[in-house]
């Protein structure tokens, strides 16, 4: 390099991207609990064919959340992307984006207006997974902290359904099953 | 709106603003398939603060920057020829130009030299004609934007090149880089890209596409130009005003220089007045002027000036006056508040009547423009002496 021009590596956002790599990490066997304790994320996925995979993670370097319809099923397969053909990826454009979107101060639909996610595949699928994300992140979050994340906070869900689901997303979350 | 002519419009250039705008730079540089890119600024141009936000946003991205910091008021050729060998030497395929005026010069300066090698800055003409596009350009303005960085024209050796293949790829606006750090320039410079906006608006080749640019640029400046004078931290101010600067730029390349810039352009290099107080000591004469000419559109000014509820109240054949009228009163205004004063005169700004012969031949008029050496003349002659155009 000449004495010119001086050579600068861009640095690592080592504590931003273990954050986002545990948050994506939990949400992945979240969404995988609730497709079984949830009536309405199981039938968001009944209608998504068997063998579909997507991701939802940070560009460039991750990490990511791989979901995938194995055997009729839904599993959280993973945090990376390598060699997973993936039917619809949901990107966010930098780091700085996903650590605004996952600690709640802008919400999925402002961040998709705002251009910081990109979709690749099919809308109608990419619909009903942010649907299930919102589903997802009302059982996780405490009303306060969901109000921010979702659109539309749903007020009209029966406590049983919140607290029961909440108890059993949880367990399951944790315990992998 | 008046379709009968034919019009042409090119803005190739993408904006990105917005809180964390920067951040998205190595993401946009992929889609333009460009992983290595060179940072032209100048420690003298940009804060040392903002260059560490700026390679801050890069975080996480795996990229490898060359940066070079030295840029001063001027681009010198030698310099550019210095990093055109440093470009091809370390294999790097973009530049981004952080900071505004002599550093996007150079940026585009040096974007020649390397997208064409058998170019040579110091052979180039004004009528040089770049026919094939260039590497990706990338601009992130900062406070000491001029408003024509987004412009087909690039400043090269005392000349002015002129391509639309000048015009950014990319320009990336952030709040975090936009605060006022320099009042008096950014006062001038917004002043320039206000009265080259307004011409844009107002001149005989104004086209759809130009009106959509300088209507928001007109109206971003008069909504936040007295906000950001009184509070120069304030970020929202500052963001639409370098907003409205980019696209005084891409409205500015589609149409034919006016009279204000022009004179500016054509100015005697021993005048110490910046363009930006000289454009706005002329505006209201060359207003006036324009409007008792047949082809212009000035008292359509009133729409962006004074909001859609002014423009209707008053009668079409009141709004040339309106028009001045208002734009009288802004510029009052920012005078009181703005960090100098603007002179009521070109006299009291330095620039007196015996200089218009000097300024006419520095226009380099020919049969095609507009206006001829009369109406100049008319023009300053009244703005030197601060009276009404006759």
């Amino acid at each position: 390099m000449s004495n010119l021009v001086r050579k600068v590596n861009a640095g690592e956002k080592v504590l931003k991207r273990l954050y986002l790599f545990v948050f994506l990490w939990f949400t992945g066997r979240a969404v995988q609990a609730a497709a079984k304790v949830d009536d309405q994320v199981k039938k968001e996925f009944d209608a998504i064919p068997n063998g579909f995979t997507f991701a939802l993670g940070v560009m460039p370097k991750g990490p990511w959340m791989v979901i995938g319809k194995v055997n009729g099923k839904i599993k959280y397969l993973g945090w990376s992307i390598e060699g997973i053909r993936l039917n619809l990826r949901l990107a966010i454009n930098n780091i700085e984006a996903a650590m605004l979107i996952f600690t709640f101060q802008e919400g999925t639909a402002l961040a998709t207006a705002r251009n910081r996610i990109i979709v690749d595949g099919e809308v109608p699928y990419a619909m009903s997974v942010i649907r299930v994300l919102d589903i997802v992140e009302v059982y996780l979050l405490v009303k306060i902290i969901a109000k921010l994340a979702v659109k539309r906070y749903p007020v009209w869900w029966p406590r049983g359904r919140k607290y029961v689901g909440r108890i059993l997303i949880y367990t399951r979350t944790l315990l992998g099953f | 709106m008046n379709l009968s002519n034919s019009f042409e419009f090119t803005c190739p250039t993408k904006t990105n603003s917005g809180n964390r705008a920067l951040e998205n730079i190595p993401v946009e540089l992929e889609s333009l398939d460009a992983r290595k890119p060179l940072v032209i600024t100048g420690t003298d141009i940009v804060d040392q603060q903002l260059i560490d936000i700026f390679l801050g946003a890069f975080g996480n991205s795996g990229m490898t920057l060359g940066i070079f910091d030295s840029i001063g008021k001027n681009a010198d050729s030698s310099m550019i020829e210095q990093l055109k060998k440093a470009y091809i030497d370390e294999k790097f395929d973009s530049i981004i130009a952080l900071g505004g005026g002599p550093v996007m010069d150079a940026a585009k300066s040096l974007n020649i030299m390397v997208s064409l090698p058998t170019a040579d800055l110091r052979n180039s003409s004004a009528t040089s004609l770049i026919q094939k596009p260039l590497r990706p350009l990338v601009y992130v303005p900062a406070d000491t934007a001029t408003g024509l960085e987004t412009s087909k024209f690039a400043s090269i050796n005392g000349a002015t090149l002129s391509s639309h293949y000048f015009m950014p790829n990319l320009v990336i606006i952030d709040p975090r880089m936009t605060r006022v750090k320099n009042g008096k320039a950014v006062f001038a410079n917004t002043l320039a890209a206000f009265c080259r906006a307004l011409e844009a608006y107002t001149g005989q080749d104004k086209n759809p596409l130009t009106d959509s640019y300088a209507f928001a640029a007109i109206q971003f400046i008069c909504e936040n130009f007295l906000t950001l004078l009184a509070t120069p931290g304030d970020s929202k101010a500052g963001l639409a005003i370098a907003n409205a600067m980019a696209m005084s730029g891409c409205a500015f390349s589609n149409v034919e220089a006016g009279m204000l810039h022009r004179i500016a352009q054509a100015l005697p290099a021993r005048i110490n007045a910046q363009s930006g107080i000289v454009m706005s000591v002329c505006l209201p004469h060359v207003f006036a002027y324009c409007g008792k000419k047949s082809g212009y559109f000035i008292a359509e000014a009133l729409l962006p000036l004074a909001g859609h509820d002014e423009y209707a109240a008053v009668p079409a054949k009141q709004r040339l006056e309106k028009t001045l009228k208002v734009i009288g009163q802004f510029l009052t205004e920012l005078s009181v508040k703005g960090p100098e004063r603007i002179p009521a005169s070109l006299t009291e700004a330095g620039i007196e009547s015996s200089m218009i012969d000097d300024i006419l031949s520095n226009l380099k008029l020919d049969q095609d423009t507009q206006m001829n050496a009369d109406d100049f003349r008319a023009v300053l002659e009244s703005a030197c002496e601060g009276r009404p155009v006759a």
